[in-house]
């Protein structure tokens, strides 16, 4: 077995590296780029045009929406909050697929069958229609959305766990650590935990963009972020709404969103696939 | 001489994108009709390739260069019609593992049939009277059942003889078998062997038969190639390769032959007798 | 059959497990459906309350749903007046079913088309651009390419309205349906791909070539059925991102369909309608995986015989 490194397995790929960069632009752009605007997100500039188009003479350089705020730190703000949500919910996503499928796998047998089969129950459940239910019935916080969200997106990662585990527990040094007495916890917290987290960070990564589209989907149907914050699903609701009139106030923020969401999967894909190369 | 062999191939060579070296390299050889050549090789010696070539059935990324001259024809760089009409009617071709040659979603009448509709312009129901008469020819028995089975239900030997029968379904002049009984339980073998023989009378087929096995070869064979690294070692016949194999290459696959004794001088032979008398 | 059979009872209970935490869940929320009108006076209130059995126990509210359900009854709708659940889904399902099912019809005639194109150019520059296009396709929401495309037809254009429904006529149907497809082909598309490219590295498909027959025959006769099969595990996932899609299509479209009552139904604490939507989804996703069962036996011999 010839073992690439990941890295370079990943880089052999063309679209990868350019998404990664591109991303990384993207991740800089919405971190600072609002520090070089005088604007504030729900600054109101009452000199300038209302739905002014967006022009490189003055600072509004993606235009303003009909309200007169400044669509560039609106965008780059809404940015924020879109990656932050996808990020922290694949944290909490990653989490309980982790523990589930590591702890499925590592048990086996009975346990495994039983943990497994709740799975596959909670699989055939429409999700999506209890994460809007619940939005809409228990309001837009922040934090409950990336509850609402993880607790729907860690079911395919207990499953690659779970797989990874049950491989992994027959491999030499963990039938040496079990005959050695070591505790069960310690087992899964030394041994197993840690050579699963190449798989874990490459479907984790894979799950962001997921996670994004969610976001923005019920931002969009406005049961995501909360007036004055915004996201990139919140924009585009508002972008719609005026296309007729500011259209740049629709065409900014969907231009950011499905770019990012590009670069998400081609970085996710890439990693993938350096991993499945890696581990043949 | 060119002129009255069936197949004459020349300066075969097949090189994939992106390795060094060619996998076949200046191959050269002729067949004359109802005779048959084995071609004998180790796994990689670019025995397969060569018989894909013969057909153009070589993988996308195959560079092919060369002659192969068929019935007069040349088919390196023939359009695709002549070569389908070719596959199809004048060379038929079976491979060495009979039960995924077969597609696993369709009726083996099917798959026979649609042969004969597509070369034959019959009928289904002529071309369905004409498959079990086939099936006959090979000796399958419980022709109409077997007919409305799909390859999954059907043995590795079975599979095989469905494979022959519709590689004979439009009377071709050349069968060429890519290592035909590999995939086989030994007895059933034999009797694939012994099959191929009799058709081969039967039916006055010339036989280019791949094999990594030089007994095999001999059984069925008049004349045979010895391939390594795509080059060709040795072209005789049968009796003078087994008797007095030039190539010291030729010579180990002699004595790689499960069962084989009768060779001098191969390595193994020696040894076996020694075990033999300490016990 | 069978297995699809029995996967059918075992769906049943999911649908319980789904009406039972969308109940709880409604109720343990904050505010009521009536909470929104003037302050009424108390007695007007209980009066309300008793007339929609909501000052009974919650046990005894969620037994009594059960059997009403149980005899087909979805209860009375607390937003519409004057309306049973039955009677607003009986006008909405219509609707959403026929953008739904154009919708789905579109992305996987297509879907397929393009993914075998692709794969029979395999590395070709139509490949190239093909999966390209579909890569952006699986990635744009369809939130985002509605808009986008009223944008271009409608407003700059003028070729198609920006919304609206006179009875389901073509050209208001073409632009929602086009919208809720498009990331649903795109995928599909690139699923085909795949699994032709797969297909064709088959020993069969050498074999068939062999047997030579022409480039066209062995592609639809000999890869095609294999290369569906991926595509079939994939209408299941695809009819639930298809419903959860025309939640936001039928609110940008304006189509009266079912999408719509779901969150408003849900913002307005309008529980026997929510109830009914989520019930008439999770039975539409059922009924799909039974379908899908189905088709794997008449598509693949061996899981027939199985």
């Amino acid at each position: 077995m010839t073992r690439v490194p990941v890295w370079q397995s990943f880089t052999q790929r063309r679209s990868a590296p350019l998404a990664l960069c591109l991303l990384g632009l993207i991740v800089l752009a919405v971190l600072f780029g609002p520090l070089f605007s005088p604007y504030a997100v729900d600054f109101i500039d009452f000199e300038g045009d209302w739905s002014s188009p967006p022009t490189l003479k003055g600072a509004h350089w993606f235009g303003t929406d009909s309200l007169g705020r400044d669509l560039f730190v609106r965008t780059l703000e809404g940015g924020r909050i879109s990656l932050l949500v996808g990020v922290l919910s694949t944290l909490v996503a990653a989490g309980i697929g982790v523990a589930y499928g590591a702890a499925a796998g590592y048990y086996g047998g009975r346990t495994d069958q039983l943990m497994m089969r709740a799975v596959d129950v909670l699989y055939a459940l429409p999700f999506m229609f209890l994460v809007i239910l619940l939005m809409a019935l228990f309001g837009r916080h922040l934090v409950l959305m990336f509850v609402a969200i993880g607790a729907v997106n860690w079911l395919d990662m207990a499953r690659i766990v779970r797989g990874q585990t049950l491989a992994l527990k027959q491999r030499e040094f963990v039938i040496a650590a079990r005959l050695s007495g070591a505790p069960d916890a310690q087992i899964v917290r030394r041994h197993i935990v840690p050579n699963l987290l190449g798989v874990a960070v490459v479907y984790a990564s894979l799950t962001i963009p997921q996670v994004v589209l969610i976001e923005s989907f019920l931002s969009f149907l406005g049961l995501g972020v909360q007036a004055p914050a915004t996201s990139w699903g919140a924009l585009v609701n508002d972008g719609a709404r005026e296309m007729e009139s500011t259209p740049w106030s629709l065409v900014f923020p969907a231009g950011f969103l499905t770019l990012t969401l590009l670069c998400l999967n081609a970085v996710g894909e890439g990693l993938r696939q350096a991993l499945e190369r890696r581990s043949v | 001489m060119t002129s009255v062999m069936l197949l004459s191939v020349e300066d075969l060579t097949i090189r994939f994108r992106g390795s060094r070296g060619p996998s076949v390299d200046g191959v050269s050889f002729d067949l004359a009709a109802g005779s048959a050549l084995g071609i004998v090789g180790e796994s990689g010696s670019g025995k397969s390739q060569t018989a894909r070539a013969i057909v153009g059935l070589s993988a996308d990324d195959a560079e092919v260069q060369g002659s192969v001259r068929f019935e007069g024809v040349e088919l390196i760089s023939a359009p695709d019609s002549v070569l389908n009409h070719v596959r199809g009617v004048r060379i038929g071709m079976v491979f060495q593992n009979p039960s995924s040659c077969l597609n696993p979603y369709l009726r083996v009448d099917v798959q026979m049939a649609e042969m004969l509709q597509l070369h034959r312009g019959m009928t289904r129901s002529d071309a369905l009277v004409e498959c079990r008469r086939l099936l006959d020819c090979v000796q399958v028995s419980d022709v109409a059942r077997r007919l409305r089975q799909y390859p999954h239900e059907l043995s590795g030997g079975l599979c095989q003889r469905v494979m022959v029968a519709m590689a004979l379904s439009c009377q071709p002049s050349l069968l060429i078998a890519d290592e035909p009984t590999t995939a086989l339980d030994v007895t059933v073998q034999a009797q694939m062997l012994d099959l191929l023989a009799q058709l081969r009378r039967d039916f006055g087929l010339a036989l280019l038969l791949i094999s990594h096995d030089l007994g095999v070869v001999a059984e069925l064979c008049e004349a045979v190639l010895v391939l390594n690294g795509g080059h060709v070692i040795e072209w005789g016949s049968v009796s003078e390769i087994m008797s007095h194999p030039q190539h010291a290459y030729t010579r180990h696959l002699l004595a790689c032959r499960p069962g084989s004794r009768g060779i001098k001088g191969a390595s193994g032979y020696g040894l076996f007798e020694k075990g033999g008398a300490v016990t | 059959m069978m297995r699809a059979l029995s996967r059918l009872l075992i769906a049943m209970p999911t649908l319980f497990v789904l009406v039972t935490l969308a109940f709880f869940m409604m109720r343990a929320a904050p505010g009521g459906p009536f909470d929104g009108e003037r302050s009424l006076a108390p007695e007007i209130e209980a009066a309300i309350a008793s007339q929609y059995h909501l000052d009974e126990s919650l046990i005894r509210q969620y037994a009594r749903y059960l059997v009403d359900l149980s005899r087909g009854d979805l209860g009375p709708s607390f937003q519409y007046e004057g309306y049973r659940v039955t009677e607003l889904i009986a006008t909405g399902l219509p609707v959403s079913a026929l953008v739904g099912g154009l919708a789905l019809g579109l992305a996987l005639i297509l879907g397929v088309l393009i993914g075998v194109v692709a794969a029979q150019r395999r590395n070709h520059l139509i490949d190239h651009i093909l999966m390209t296009l579909s890569a952006l396709g699986v990635c744009i929401p369809a939130f985002v390419i509605a808009p986008l495309m009223i944008l271009a037809f409608a407003v700059t254009l003028g070729w198609l309205p920006a919304g609206g429904w006179n009875e389901g006529q073509w050209r208001d149907v073409l632009l929602p349906v086009i919208a809720l497809a498009l990331p649903q082909l795109a995928y599909v598309a690139r699923l085909t791909r795949t699994a032709m490219v797969d297909v064709l590295q088959a020993p069969y498909i050498l074999a068939a070539r062999a047997k030579g027959l022409p480039g066209r025959w062995v592609l639809l006769r000999h890869a095609l059925r294999p290369a569906l099969i991926p595509v079939l595990s994939y209408l299941g996932p695809a009819a639930a991102a298809l419903i959860t899609g025309s939640v936001v299509i039928e609110q940008i479209f304006s189509i009266p369909g079912l999408g719509r009552y779901f969150v408003q139904a849900a913002l307005n604490r309008d529980y026997t309608l929510v109830l009914g939507v989520v019930l008439v989804y999770g039975a539409l996703i059922v009924v799909f995986n039974f379908v899908v069962d189905v088709l794997y036996g008449v598509l693949d011999p061996r899981v027939r015989a199985a």
